[in-house]
């Protein structure tokens, strides 16, 4: 029992990574049907910014860091937009377009920042440490909590409560009929990039502080991101979250239970049969294509 | 039609490009195998490949610097025996295939006398078969695993101990302390982690306590709270942990976040001192082994080696692998230079094979025998205090540490 | 005149440069010295990956990362089994290939049926895969430290490296040429038709998933005895070679080369290989430059942002499509009426019979206890308001969607819930209101890739060159020109489909849902951006070919006049429903009829 409370601690915090990560696939899935590839980068980009404002270059407050990380993320996914997505419609060429910006964003930081690796990140303002049938939980890890939360609120309140949500969500169902009652899709479409490089900072502020920051840091949590978004259906932001935490909590307890060397296997595994299932997500709802 | 005369267009392009290239790279007969191959009147040119680009670009570049400040030191002072030392480093990104192709290019294409270093694991382990068949002699890979030393190769020779050799070393020191019951380890799904388990398990035999848990964990996942929670429940009071740097402090800090106090072990890459100073108390009390001066110490020789960085490489920091390589270069230059006027491979693989603990600046005393090509075998233990490392013995071997059955 | 002739009438120079490459090939690994010869075989065994690539990406457009994982098995494969001496040299690597196939097949299968980003994802899963089992495996596959595979023997000769490199050329040769007919013959035109439009390439009778699952297994037999070559040239495999960078690298080659050109594909190998080569000690600029390289050749091929000729001068480069100039808008007006080929008449007047159907959308009945019948040499006319669930009929029937519950009876035979392409094998052709083109593709082409001899045609025939298969695919040639005439559209044949006006992409749409020989014509909103008299010229070609060839037509029009005109019998439908069916002029005074019409005019007025 004490083993399985700490796997699903485990899996709840990396499942709120990775589920971070997939709602901002699932934001730029919506607003330009497509994928893109740079977000880890661009979150990695976005810690080290944030390092920058507290730590290097200036010593601002945290708050105002974080704020900075946030800018720098948003800023890199529209700069992702503008130069690739914008300009290209296939979602092949997006593809290995956004893995070029990828390519890009890794050398900068590389240039920028390997030398003196690794880093201590700030840590986002640490809640209290608590314990849960005798497994201690991180204060960092309720902090992701935390933050996964409020993140889910605040875009829900947006999204269904607010006019400019109704816009968002008119341009990402569909674009022309969206345009033709007044929507400005152009606007809507660079808002939701923003809002998925901004989540992308997030989760790499969240998670920079539990290890170590490095040029590295969100390369491994890419394609757990993506997956989760899958699993979770690309086009309903919950999906992200639901997917997130599915494939958090599955992994640690394939690895804790069965196989801790063949976890991702295994997982992979399991994710391929669920999909081919349910081809778009667990809360994703069947196409119905319009002809 | 237009169409046609396009694609011979291009395909007559790329034939004049393919053509022009191989004819200006080309120099000498590729691949002979000479044994005097690279050495001319007044240079003896060795190669190496490394990823001085990508995930590792800052660490290989400050083991290249380490080298090179080595070499150029040796240069300004009449060179081997009146050669100076040519070493061409080839970039690998990191990427296991390109280092291959780079080691075949160096061997076959620009001649090197000797390989020399070679960054990584996995690099290095894809290179070997190459290696092996081509004769050439490889001095000091980076890459400390078994797969490198056992069977012993001919033509390749290690300077530090293995992974392996690290854990064995870990388990016998955990097994040996009172406090601890039952041992378990942790170590990262990779081949350094594999070399690890491999070695812990191999020494189970010598230890008065049993190995209660073996549990892989993928790197940069952000917590690993489950896989702690689960090693404790077994009983575990004594952990050996191998993985890269940042998983490690978040695993440390996941330990001392759960009130657990194991006694702890880890891989050698944790004393780095810079990595140290940002890892915060957890890590404190950790246990290991080295095989090398730390970069920060007094120790003559080591103050030798920052004082010759700074004068050739004033921007680089003195690191681990700095170290590591500096008093590579330095048994390589000492075997060249026993070999007088006509050193030949053969001839520098036989002086290798009765190196017998030579001490340079860096390194511990390094000794080849034909049956093993794992030069260093004397470490020290080391524990971390106060968040720096320090050493708690004084030379060991696996034969003081676990006697001779 | 027409694309599909292309390869019988150029010049066999053109197609010589696999002999070219190989030559120069040769001649770099003769004169370069023993590095040069391994790094030419690597770009060589590369090669021929990527080109597999080709046809799952550049035609098919199905991003794959799963290459890695069945050039990883075809390596494996091969190299375990020549460890051991289980095979001898040749048949190893052929035996990597098959496993390779079967793998791809089962790929394809299972992962098919995703949505491209959701498959690119998968796929990756399926490396990361095949790394763990290889890593896992120790005793088979040497785990992390790898296998080591010994240069294979023939005749108890050990082979030399020319050798091996001989070996390694003529399967590259090989690739290059079946490749390149794959990628310009009929089938890489039915990939591209089927990645231009799911939806269109499934109404003319093409499975999706079958498609999918035999590029797959083209692609990675390619992949797998590239794999296979690439464990006997270098020697040692290890888990770490074969991960999603090495999908990277393929992927990128294609893209780099253009999408669907093999030899843009080959170039692009050799580039990637060859600049860590030539660009040491550019340190972490090698990277950015890397990925600017990524980003540029995107936006070359994708971008907007180039002013329009460039950029067809760009893709015309890359991609190697033929821009003939659009003809004069004034030669395209046919003057006479629109009389495609008697050979189109049907053996049998059939009859279509809709009952009962019923489907709903999110608790929206869409359609409610909907029947009609509709029957050889009669044109029937389907009208309603907008909403009233005319398209939704002609959905599915056709089998867009699947029917909650009634029956679709073609002839006795039924076809309800059938999936579309099975509907559209079965004798039942369709248009789209919004036009649905194979946008890749040109206007001849689009009724090549569906005409019913062209899909009935074995691919290995087609890509054998058998007599059977010319033979036909000339009869193919001829009575899509006979089509094209017939609907006054030949000076476009030739023309990518994305150049011809609007309203002309619904003559498109019709010829080819001709070549198909429909028994039943389903024609929604046909008239939609066509001028006044090209209608009056429709509805006199709708008699001809219900008349004359026994053709079963159904036509959905807002356009009360042409159906008046064109239609033996009208059926009017309401809120999902039939509210009435009867001859034009008896409709005309029907008060349902009328009240339905006006009661929503003034509600969508209002």
């Amino acid at each position: 029992m004490h083993a399985f409370v700490g796997y699903l601690v485990s899996g709840l915090a990396n499942g709120s990574v990775y589920g971070l990560l997939a709602m901002a696939a699932i934001l730029v899935f919506k607003a330009s049907r497509t994928a893109n590839f740079a977000i880890g980068e661009t979150g990695t980009f976005s810690a080290f910014a944030l390092y920058a404002a507290v730590v290097t270059v200036t010593r601002l407050p945290y708050w105002v860091g974080l704020l900075v990380a946030l800018v720098a993320g948003a800023a890199v996914a529209l700069a992702t937009e503008a130069i690739i997505t914008r300009n290209v419609r296939s979602a092949l060429l997006v593809l290995i377009g956004t893995l070029g910006i990828s390519d890009v964003i890794t050398g900068i930081n590389t240039v920028l920042w390997s030398k003196g690796e690794p880093y201590q990140e700030p840590s986002f303002p640490q809640l209290p440490d608590v314990s849960l049938g005798g497994v201690g939980i991180s204060g960092q890890y309720l902090s992701i909590f935390a933050a996964v939360v409020v993140i889910c609120l605040l875009l829900y309140f947006l999204l269904e409560h607010t006019g400019f949500g109704l816009n968002v969500r008119a341009a990402a169902e569909d674009r022309d009929l969206a345009a033709l009652a007044g929507v400005n899709v152009r606007r809507c479409v660079m808002v939701m990039w923003a809002a998925g490089g901004a989540l992308a900072a997030v989760a790499a502020v969240l998670v920079a502080p539990l290890s170590a920051l490095n040029v590295g840091l969100m390369t491994p949590l890419l394609f757990n991101g993506y997956a989760a978004g899958i699993l979770g259906g690309l086009d309903r932001l919950p999906g992200g979250l639901v997917g997130g935490l599915g494939l958090g909590v599955a992994s640690s307890l394939i690895g804790g239970y069965i196989s801790s060397t063949a976890e991702d296997a295994i997982l992979f595994a399991v994710l391929i049969v669920l999909l081919s299932v349910r081809p778009n997500g667990l809360l994703g709802r069947r196409v119905v294509q319009k002809v | 039609m237009a169409v046609a005369r396009r694609r011979l267009f291009i395909a007559a392009l790329a034939a004049v490009c393919l053509g022009a290239t191989a004819c200006t790279t080309t120099s000498g007969p590729g691949g002979s195998a000479g044994d005097t191959v690279g050495i001319t009147q007044n240079s003896i040119k060795i190669g190496t490949s490394m990823g001085l680009t990508g995930p590792t670009a800052a660490e290989a570049t400050a083991a290249l610097h380490g080298a090179q400040a080595y070499f150029d030191y040796i240069n300004d002072h009449g060179g081997v025996n009146g050669r100076t030392i040519d070493l061409t480093a080839l970039d690998d990104g990191f990427s296991a295939a390109q280092t291959v192709t780079n080691v075949r290019r160096l061997v076959q294409q620009d001649n090197v006398f000797s390989l020399f270093y070679l960054w990584g694991l996995n690099n290095t382990v894809a290179a070997l078969p190459f290696v092996k068949q081509s004769g050439v002699p490889l001095i000091g890979p980076q890459a400390p695993t078994s797969a490198v030393t056992d069977p012993v190769i001919p033509n390749v020779f290690l300077m530090e101990p293995t992974f392996n050799d690290e854990a064995a070393v870990c388990a016998k020191q955990l097994a040996d302390s009172s406090s601890v019951h039952k041992l378990g380890i942790l170590y990262e799904n990779d081949p350094i982690g594999q070399d690890a388990l491999k070695g812990a398990q191999d020494a189970e035999g010598h230890l008065s306590k049993p190995m209660a848990a073996k549990v892989a964990f993928t790197s940069g996942t952000p917590s690993f709270t489950g896989q702690i929670v689960s090693l404790r429940q077994q009983g575990v009071d004594g952990l050996i942990i191998f993985g890269t740097n940042p998983d490690i402090v978040n695993i440390a800090k996941g330990i001392s976040l759960e009130g657990w106090h194991p006694a702890l072990c880890g891989s050698s890459n944790v004393f780095d001192p810079t990595f140290l100073t940002i890892s915060g108390k957890d890590l404190n009390g950790l246990n290991g082994s080295l095989g090398q001066y730390l970069p920060e110490s007094t120790e003559p020789g080591i103050v030798t080696y920052r004082n010759r960085l700074k004068q050739y490489f004033p921007n680089e920091k003195a690191t681990v692998f700095g170290v590591q390589a500096y008093g590579e270069a330095e048994v390589l230059v000492h075997a060249l230079r026993s070999l007088g006027k006509n050193p030949t491979r053969a001839g520098l693989l036989n002086a290798l094979n009765s190196l017998t603990d030579y001490s340079s600046d860096t390194l511990f005393p390094v000794s080849f025998t034909k049956a093993d090509h794992d030069g260093v075998s004397q470490y020290r233990l080391v524990k971390v205090v106060n968040s720096q490392p320090q050493f708690t013995s004084g030379f060991l071997s696996n034969d003081n540490l676990f006697g001779n059955g | 005149m027409v694309d599909s002739t292309r390869g019988a009438r150029r010049l066999p120079l053109a197609s010589l440069w696999p002999v070219g490459l190989s030559a120069v090939a040769i001649v770099v690994a003769l004169t370069g010295g023993s590095f040069w010869e391994y790094l030419v075989g690597l770009v060589l065994i590369y090669s021929i990956a990527a080109i597999g690539l080709t046809v799952i990406t550049g035609l098919g457009g199905q991003i794959s990362l799963a290459h890695a994982a069945v050039f990883a098995l075809g390596a494996y494969v091969a190299g375990i089994l020549g460890t051991r001496g289980v095979l001898p040299f040749p048949l190893t690597i052929v035996a990597g290939a098959l496993v390779g196939v079967v793998a791809a097949a089962v790929i394809g299968l299972v992962v098919g049926r995703m949505t491209d980003l959701a498959f690119a994802i998968a796929s990756f899963g399926v490396t990361i895969i095949v790394q763990r089992i290889a890593t896992s495996f120790t005793g088979l596959t040497g785990g992390f430290e790898g296998l080591n595979v010994p240069p294979p023997t023939w005749g108890g000769l050990r082979l030399t490296q020319a050798s091996l490199f001989g070996f390694v050329l003529v399967v590259f040769l090989l690739s290059c040429v079946v490749g390149r007919r794959l990628a310009t013959g009929t089938f890489g035109r039915t990939l591209r038709a089927l990645s231009s439009s799911k939806v269109a390439a499934a109404s003319v009778g093409m499975s999706g998933q079958r498609l999918r699952t035999t590029s797959f297994m083209i692609g990675g037999s390619y992949a797998a005895l590239a794999g296979g070559c690439y464990g006997t040239w270098a020697g040692y495999l290890s888990p770490d070679q074969f991960g999603v960078s090495l999908a990277i690298t393929f992927l990128s080659a294609v893209v780099l080369g253009g999408m669907r050109s093999v030899l843009g594909t080959v170039l692009a190998t050799a580039v990637l290989l060859g600049v860590p080569q030539s660009f040491q000690g550019a340190g972490q600029w090698t990277l950015i430059g890397n990925g600017l390289l990524l980003v540029v050749v995107t936006l070359a091929i994708g971008s907007k942002l180039l002013p329009q000729p460039v950029r067809e001068r760009l893709r015309s480069r890359f991609v190697r499509r033929r821009v003939p100039t659009p003809p004069d808008p004034a030669d395209t007006v046919p003057t006479t009426a629109f009389r495609p080929p008697a050979s189109l008449a049907v053996a049998r007047q059939p009859v279509l019979s809709v009952r009962d159907l019923s489907i709903s959308f999110g608790g929206v009945a869409a359609l409610r206890s909907m029947s009609l019948e509709a029957r050889g040499g009669e044109v029937l006319g389907v009208i309603g308001p907008n909403g009233a669930g005319k398209s939704t009929l002609l959905n599915c029937v056709t089998g867009v969607y699947r029917p909650d519950s009634g029956s679709v009876t073609l002839s006795d035979v039924d076809i309800t819930g059938m999936p579309a392409h099975r509907v559209a094998r079965a004798g039942i052709a369709r248009t789209f209101q919004v036009p649905q083109v194979f946008s890749e593709l040109s206007v001849a082409d689009q009724l090549v890739v569906s005409h019913p001899t062209t899909q009935g045609t074995s691919l290995a025939a087609r890509v054998l060159g058998l007599p059977g298969a010319r033979r036909g695919a000339r009869a193919v040639v001829d009575e899509t020109r006979q089509i094209l005439d017939g609907l006054g559209l030949a000076a476009w044949a030739n023309q990518a489909v994305t150049n011809v006006p609007h309203g002309s992409r619904q003559l498109v749409q019709l010829a080819r849902a001709l070549v198909r020989r429909p028994q039943v014509l389903l024609l929604d909103e046909i008239t939609a951006g066509l001028p006044g008299d090209e209608a009056n010229r429709l509805a006199d070609l709708f008699g001809y070919l219900a008349q004359d060839l026994g053709i079963a037509v159904l036509l959905i029009s807002h356009d009360v006049p042409l159906l008046m005109r064109a239609c033996d019998r009208v059926v009017v439908m309401d809120a999902g429903t039939k509210i009435a069916d009867g001859p034009p002029h008896a409709i005309r005074g029907d008060q349902r009829v009328l009240a339905a019409y006006l009661g929503t005019r003034q509600a969508s007025h209002g």
